[in-house]
């Protein structure tokens, strides 16, 4: 394969834009820091048996908790589901663990939110854990054109 | 607008991804990938072969420096592959299909952001198990098979249904969901209107006639329109 300077250069241009987006924003993604997340639902001490019995309230008071303890950090995967309980919430693929931790009802004006797990690039342990937005966004900030047809 | 942004050059960047892993593919063993990755040679480079060869090898690996040449050339399209897509998302066998198709798989991503915003533009959220969840597979399936037709649709579906530890109900309902996807853009494609309108209003028609897998209903399905 004959590589020539533009298609290096353009290249690497928007590699370094999507490795930034992607590793930053993921897609069409906002996150929420544990400090906002305290602000938001409290600073609920984690403990596995309350958040896997618990509904999204009590979930949501130790969301803050679960990031900054890091109790879950490097647990398998599958270890994790164990512990916190069968996901039910839905981000990017099902390989992802997500629990809902606020969501909003029919007819409701307000943002849903949920727990990842996101896992390191062995794709089998807990690298990370994220609060995301999942619920709403406007149409521009899909970041993809309605697809016309 | 910096989101939008984002997913504009995501979906470039994944295409340029997508094209060298086309271009660069062969087939080399992945333990000497992964050795060849350890090592910290850098594909392409001029020195590649040498340091490739020269290389220390453990007993699981002294067959990879027989394999420079092509690791030295093909290890690029691997790490492109997963630096360039978002690989904690992705099973196994996804990475494999995409990078035995890499062209058709930009269409099968594609297809899956605008199935995903079709459910939360109807349901507001995409979770897992109730009706969003089978109107995504549903429609993601028919967008999918109206791209690339029922076979490769079936094959691409069913790579991502892989999931380790996923529950088998979940898995049965997400594959059923697929393939009523597939069957109603097959109907629609024969009555010359497999368009992304008619694939949402199918979906909606199916799930409010419970023709479509819910493991945990929330009881709502809305009526199509276009906003």
């Amino acid at each position: 394969m004959k590589w020539n300077i533009p298609v290096i250069f353009f290249g690497t241009v928007i590699l370094s834009g999507v490795l930034f987006a992607t590793d930053n924003r993921y897609i069409r993604s906002e996150f929420l820091s544990s400090k906002r997340a305290s602000e938001k639902w409290g600073n609920v001490s984690f403990d596995v048996k309350k958040w896997k019995a618990g509904d999204e309230k009590i979930r949501a008071a130790m969301a803050a908790n679960l990031i900054e303890g890091k109790k879950i950090i490097g647990k398998s995967i599958a270890l994790a589901q164990d512990e916190l309980g069968h996901p039910d919430g839905y981000f990017f693929s099902e390989l992802i663990p997500a629990y809902r931790i606020e969501n909003r009802k029919a007819g409701e004006r307000k943002d849903s939110w949920q727990v990842v797990l996101i896992a390191g690039k062995n794709g089998k342990t807990v690298e990370e854990i994220k609060i995301h937005k999942s619920c709403c966004y406007s149409e521009e900030e899909y970041g993809l054109k309605q697809k016309e047809r | 607008m910096a989101a939008r942004s984002s997913g504009k050059y995501y979906l470039l960047v994944i295409f340029f991804g997508l094209i060298l892993t086309l271009q660069l593919a062969t087939a080399t063993d992945p333990e000497c990938e992964k050795w060849f990755s350890k090592s910290g040679i850098r594909p392409g480079s001029i020195d590649c072969i040498v340091k490739c060869t020269s290389a220390s090898v453990g007993m699981d690996v002294f067959h990879c420096p027989s394999q420079c040449n092509d690791l030295c050339k093909t290890a690029l399209p691997r790490y492109a592959l997963d630096q360039l897509t978002y690989p904690k998302g992705l099973t196994e066998a996804d990475k494999n299909l995409i990078s035995k198709f890499p062209k058709d798989a930009l269409k099968v991503f594609e297809s899956k952001f605008v199935a995903e915003r079709a459910v939360a533009r109807f349901f507001g959220d995409n979770w897992r198990n109730d009706e969003s969840d089978a109107f995504r597979h549903f429609t993601w399936a028919a967008l999918i098979t109206e791209a690339l037709g029922a076979e490769k649709a079936r094959l691409f579906l069913n790579a991502h249904e892989q999931v380790p530890n996923q529950a088998t109900s979940e898995k049965e309902m997400d594959q059923s969901n697929n393939d009523s996807g597939i069957k109603a853009a097959e109907i629609l494609r024969g009555e010359g209107k497999l368009t992304q309108e008619e694939i949402e209003k199918s979906a909606l028609k199916a799930l409010r006639e419970k023709r479509l897998k819910v493991l945990s209903p929330r009881g709502n399905t809305p009526e199509w329109s276009k906003y």
